[in-house]
Order: C-alpha cells, then structure tokens, then sequence
C-alpha cells in the first residue's frame, strides 16, 4: 500500500515537472522553433525529392553500361537497369516505376530520429546478395561513389572537420577580439591605421593564392619552416600537420571578426552608459572590458554557433589542398561520377539544412544568455 | 606634462560652508569642427559657494553643459581649455588633461548626474554591481560591505524592496526609479559636489517633483555643493539659491534667485522670464525671443544678445560690456546698468512676476 502511494507520488512530481517545464516561456520556444525547423525539413525534403524525380531515369545508370550488357542479352541489360532504378527508389523491386508522393513519404520517414531497419537488401538474379539491410537512427540512402551509406560515409568524415572547426574558432576569436578592442580603443590613431592596412591587405588576397603559397612556405622540408616539420598532407598520426591549414583559416577569417568587434565597440563607446562611467571615475580599461566589450559582443556571440557549425561543412579548398578526409570534399565528388551520386547529394542537402537550422536556434538561446533584455516567448 | 595623478587634493572638509570651493577665472574652451574653431565659452568667470545650489540657465547652445563638463575633464576629444582657470582643492583642474589625470577627481569627488535615465545604466549590468562597482574602487570596501552599502544607498534614494531589486537590471526599473539609481551611484562616494546636468528634463512632471525633492533632501543630509543645469525656470525657483544666467558662452547675469527673478537686469534675462510659459496668462500671447543665437565660430563684437534684443543700445554692437555690480551678490553684464544709459523701462510682466510667481506656487503648480 505504501510502496504504490510513493510510487504514485514519484509519478505526480514527475508530472508536475513536466508541466513546470511546458509552462518555461524558453522551454516553450525552443519546443515550438524545433517543431517548425522539422517542419520547414520535411518541406525541404519533399522540394528536393521531387525534384529529383523530374531527372530522366538515365541519370541513374550508366547507359554505355547498359549497351554493352544489351549486346549479350537484352534480359540481363534490363535485369540490371531495373537493379539500378531500384537502388536509387525510382522504381520497386519489379521494376515498375514509384509514385512520388510515395518516394517523399518514404525519404521523410527515413529521416525521423527513430530507430528502424530499411530492408534494402537486394538479390540478383545470380543470388548474391548486393546490398545488406540497414538499422539506424536516421538513413540517408546509399553512396555509389563512396561505396557506403550515407549516414556512414558523413560520420566518419564530420570527425576531423569538427576539430579543425573547432580549433579555427578559437584561435580566430583569440587573435581577432583584441584586435578589435585595441582598434576601437582610439579610431584613427595608429593601431587603428595598422589594423585597417591588416584587414585590407587581407581581404585583398585570394584565398586559393594565400593557401597555396602557405602550404609551400609552411610545409616545404627545405622551406624557412621546414624545421618544424609540418608537413605538406594532412597525416592522422602527426595532429601537427593541421597547423598550416588551421593558420591559413584562422589568418584570413581574424579581419571578418575584427571590423565588427571594432564597429560594435565604437558604437557603445559613444553611448551615455559610457560617458556616466567615465563621470564616475572609471579608468578607461575598466570601462573598455567591464562595461563596452561585453555589450559589443551580444550581436557578435549570436554567429559564433552558425560560423562553428558552418565550419563543419568543410573547405574545399583546404581539403583538397592538405588532402583532408573531411566533408568538403564530398559534394564535389558526388557530383564526379558518370552518374550523379544523387543520395548523397541530397543527404547532404538534408544535413547542411538541418545544421544552420540548429546553429540558428543555438545562436537566439547564446543571445539571451548575453543579454537579459531579450525574453523568447513562443507566441 | 607631469603626473598629474599624484597631485595631492585638499581635504573637501577645509571648506567651510559658505566659503568659495570652485573659482573659475577667465575660462574659454574652443572645439576644433572640421578645421573651424567655435569659441563655446567666452571668458567666464565665476565663484561657486560651498553647500549652495547653483542653477545655471540658458537656452540649448549657450555653453551650459560645456561649462559643468570642464569641472570633471568630459571635455569631447575635439575641445580644449584654451585660457583661464579652475581653482578646485587647492589644484588649477585646467592642468589635468588625461583621463588618468581626472580618476581621483570624478565620481570622487565630483559627481555627475545625467540627463538621460533611460540611457544612463550600462542595460546589460545588474543594478547592484554598477552602484557596488564604484563604492569599491573609491572607498576600497569588500564585496559583501559594498553590497550592503549600496542597499543602503538605494533605499535611501526611495527604491522599495531594496534587497530584491539590488539584482534587477535596469530595463526592469521605470524612468523615475533608474535617475534615482544614477542619483545613488553619484552620492556612493559622498561628493563633494553634484552636478546635475538637466536630470529632470526626461521624466514626467510628477516624477520631476519627486527627483527635485529627492536631491533637495540629500544635500540637506550630506552638505554637498549642487551645480544645477537647465532651462526650465520653474525648476530653477524650486531648488536653487543662486542663478547664473548664460547666453552665447557668456555668463550675462547672476544673482540670487530672489535679485534674478523679481529685480532681473539684463534684456536676456528679461526675455527669458518674459517667455516663461508657467508665468504666461490665460488668453494673452506668450513671449518669444526673436532671432537664433549667433554662431560662436565667428568672432562676436560688443555684446552677443544685441540684434535680438529691442533694448539694445548702439555701443551693444560696438563694445562688450563689463559686468556691472547691482549688489554684493547680483552681477548684470549690460550697458543698460552704466550710469551714461538712458533709462529704460523693462517689460511690464516682469513687475507683475512676484504676483505670478506667488500666485502658481502658493497653489502648488507642480501637483
């Protein structure tokens, strides 16, 4: 008897904490933001779907292919092409053509958080297995280029570009917000002319160039920092060969974040907040970190999860270049093929969309933690 | 230039009450506008008693706020003191010129209270830290004795619920309440003077009574001097023991409030209290000032109120004049008061005034 009424007890204070959350104003609007980012996915992802079925099917197999396959038997050729369509779910397991409603319906269920086992596996007519099934959280078709699902093939490649994003937003916040403040400090005085001739100087150069030349410079075993051994490729056993790429990121990202820290500063520094803490006997590096740098940070703050997660995205360049096994090279390499790898094309699609959604979502509650004035409120 | 941050500061306590605790003499400022030079203060000299209130009148442009701002180095970047001196605790404040030089001075020992309430709190520090923040960095006391200071401070000032409110921020206080949080983050350090630079100008009329008694009573209490600036003459008769009246960065007339505003001398002051919509009759048509100041980029010749004023004599336009004496404590800088003038008569509503005045206030016109 007392064993049920605690147990009941335990089961009311559960509820009565879900009901205190569900009353949360913040609570509320994060529920309702990620109801609508799903919502605007599943929008996403049936504009994409469609338009994917407008392709002709011949984009799906390689015709020369199925010429030559043609010139044996006609039976296998089709036999084959029909493997083809039903691996890209243009067509079922008879070779008879999916409506698209259905093949949206499916891409969406396939993409809802839940664990499930897509039965892909397919049987040949010679009775080998082609493709095993699959069992996961969230499934994204399978890559022909990678030989891999997806899913996997993202995983596996999202690892070294979340560290080097990682790495890049530190150090270009470390080197680009005291720029910033020391130019803000006097405008037009000379650290300000030698940040702005930095900053021009810096835009002024092409990315590819400064990279190429920086890989050079930095990685060459003759070069001036050839005593470092840097290293020209990426090389997972040595986490120093990542320091010329991250250098070149964070160098030519610090004027981007500088010209705002410096912008936003001068505009609080000429606020009456200031004048007030002056007139109350605050020396000026007070008042420059204690009241100016944190308010000029509010509108700044709100990128850093965008920048951070944009960053997971990749730099083509930068992959190529130091021959990183990370996801900017992806897109580019589905686009390769003699057909189109258009699973991946379009789980990346999903991926990218989803990740500015969550860095957007990110940014807002990073925002109110900076700035009690602003109150999220779900009506 | 010498370290002007050691500069050894006479104890405000040497200065009896009644006795001169700031002399300003022959003060001149001048900005540099794109490569013009405008002349805000033109030779003004004066002497602030200790424990009074001083209200210096005047309409925008006259070199109000530029005045106050010397006395605590708030100067903008383009302006400078080009002639004069401020006597202040035994040092020339003129010889202070980083804002390094003025920290022992500022919030210290002069404090500042700004127009703006609204603008004044950095929105995004709690209250409590912007009002402990000063009382630690100029009275050196812990983190917990600060606190309760400045609880003290702000139920002082009129904050209900102080403990509570000690950690709201200033987006959660109304108007009224945020110039009284300024008001108690200015008294923190128990200066010895307050500047007061229109602190009514953006509250509602009932809120401004309420502020108005609110620094009447703290002077009371602390004995702090109370430099007062406005334009609104109605503010001026409530707190103030003394007016300077400025015009064109000029001290034309001062006095006390009883010699300014019942035995007013110079055409401007005229003018002002002529124009004094409190003061106006039902039905009759309410004074104004023709004319625009001049430009202070140009050199002024004779006296500045001269093309806008129907008194004006022809030495106006040709020599400044000096300050003439009405009494031990009444200064009028007009030729009218030479004894070569010919009389003239002053408007008539500046005899009726006393009446006018007396008839407003004794119905208590700020209910």
């Amino acid at each position: 008897m007392d064993t049920t009424l605690k147990q009941e007890n335990k089961f009311l204070v559960a509820l009565k904490k879900v009901g205190r959350a569900f009353k949360n104003q913040t609570f509320l609007y994060i529920v309702k933001r990620v109801l609508s980012s799903l919502f605007t996915l599943v929008l996403l992802v049936a504009l994409v779907t469609a338009l994917i079925r407008l392709l002709p099917d011949t984009k799906f197999y390689d015709v020369a292919t199925y010429k030559k396959i043609a010139g044996t038997s006609k039976v296998m050729a089709n036999r084959w092409r029909s493997m083809q369509l039903f691996l890209a779910g243009r067509a079922d397991a008879n070779g008879n053509p999916v409506p698209v409603l259905y093949s949206i319906g499916r891409y969406i269920l396939n993409i809802l958080p839940y664990y499930k086992t897509i039965p892909q596996s397919w049987t040949d007519y010679s009775c080998t297995t082609v493709l095993e099934s699959w069992t996961g959280f969230v499934y994204l078709g399978y890559s022909k280029s990678m030989s891999s699902y997806v899913t996997n093939v993202i995983a596996s490649r999202m690892g070294i570009s979340f560290r080097i994003s990682l790495y890049t937003i530190i150090f270009s916040y470390l080197f680009a917000v005291p720029l910033g403040i020391a130019m803000a400090k006097k405008p037009g005085g000379t650290v300000d002319k030698i940040g702005n001739v930095f900053i021009v100087l810096n835009y002024a150069i092409p990315g590819l160039v400064f990279y190429l030349v920086m890989w050079d410079v930095l990685g060459n075993a003759n070069g001036a920092f050839g005593w470092a051994n840097f290293g020209l490729a990426y090389d997972e056993t040595r986490p120093l060969t990542l320091v010329p790429p991250i250098f070149c990121i964070v160098f030519l990202g610090i004027p981007g974040i500088s010209i705002w820290v410096r912008r936003f500063m001068i505009d609080e520094l000429s606020s009456d907040y200031v004048k007030f803490a002056r007139s109350k006997g605050l020396s000026e590096n007070r008042i420059m970190y204690t009241h100016v740098l944190r308010n000029a940070m509010v509108p700044l703050v709100r990128n850093i999860p965008a920048t951070f997660l944009g960053a997971i995205i990749g730099s083509y360049y930068v992959e190529k270049i130091w021959t990183i096994p990370g996801t900017g090279l992806l897109l580019v390499k589905a686009l390769q093929g003699v057909t189109p790898d258009i699973d991946l094309i379009e789980g990346l699609t999903v991926i990218y969309a989803a990740i500015s959604m969550v860095s957007f979502l990110l940014g807002d509650l990073i925002t109110i933690l900076f700035d009690p004035r602003i109150k999220l409120e779900s009506n | 230039m010498a370290n002007m941050k050691n500069v050894k500061l006479t104890n405000p306590a040497d200065v009896k009450k009644g006795e001169v605790i700031v002399s300003v003499k022959d003060l001149v400022v001048q900005f540099s506008v794109r490569h013009r030079i405008l002349t805000a203060i033109r030779h003004i000299s004066l002497d602030i008693y200790k424990g009074e209130t001083i209200a210096i009148v005047g309409e925008s442009g006259s070199g109000k706020s530029v005045f106050t701002k010397t006395l605590t180095g708030m100067l903008e970047e383009n302006g400078r003191i080009s002639n004069g001196s401020i006597a202040y605790a035994g040092t020339d404040l003129t010889q202070f010129h980083t804002n390094e030089d003025w920290l022992n001075i500022r919030g210290k020992r002069i404090a500042t209270v700004f127009q703006d309430p609204m603008t004044s709190l950095n929105p995004l520090r709690r209250i409590g830290s912007q009002i402990t923040e000063v009382i630690r960095l100029h009275r050196g006391l812990s983190k917990e004795a600060a606190k309760a200071e400045a609880i003290n401070l702000l139920k002082r000032v009129g904050i209900k619920d102080a403990e509570n409110r000690y950690n709201d921020y200033p987006f959660q206080y109304s108007g009224g309440m945020r110039q009284r949080v300024v008001i108690a983050i200015a008294l923190a350090c128990a200066p010895d003077i307050l500047i007061c630079d229109e602190p009514t100008t953006a509250l509602d009329v009932t809120i401004q009574a309420q502020i108005l008694s609110l620094i009447n009573e703290l002077k009371q209490e602390y004995g702090f001097t109370v430099i007062f600036i406005t334009h609104d003459l109605g503010v001026v008769a409530e707190v103030a023991d003394r007016v300077a009246v400025m015009y064109a960065g000029q001290i034309v007339e001062y006095g006390t409030v009883n010699e300014i505003y019942y035995d007013p001398r110079h055409p401007y002051t005229w003018s002002l209290l002529s124009s004094l919509p409190q003061l106006g009759e039902k039905g009759e048509t309410l004074y104004s000032i023709t004319g625009t100041p001049p430009s202070l980029f140009n050199e002024i010749k004779g006296d500045a109120f001269a093309p806008r004023n129907p008194y004006a004599l022809e030495i106006d336009f040709v020599k400044e004049p000096p300050m003439f004496k009405v009494s031990e404590t009444h200064y009028a800088k007009t030729w009218l008061l030479d004894p070569r003038a010919p009389k003239v008569e002053r408007p008539a509503i500046i005899g009726e005034i006393s009446d006018r005045v007396a008839k407003i206030y004794s119905h208590g016109g700020e209910e």
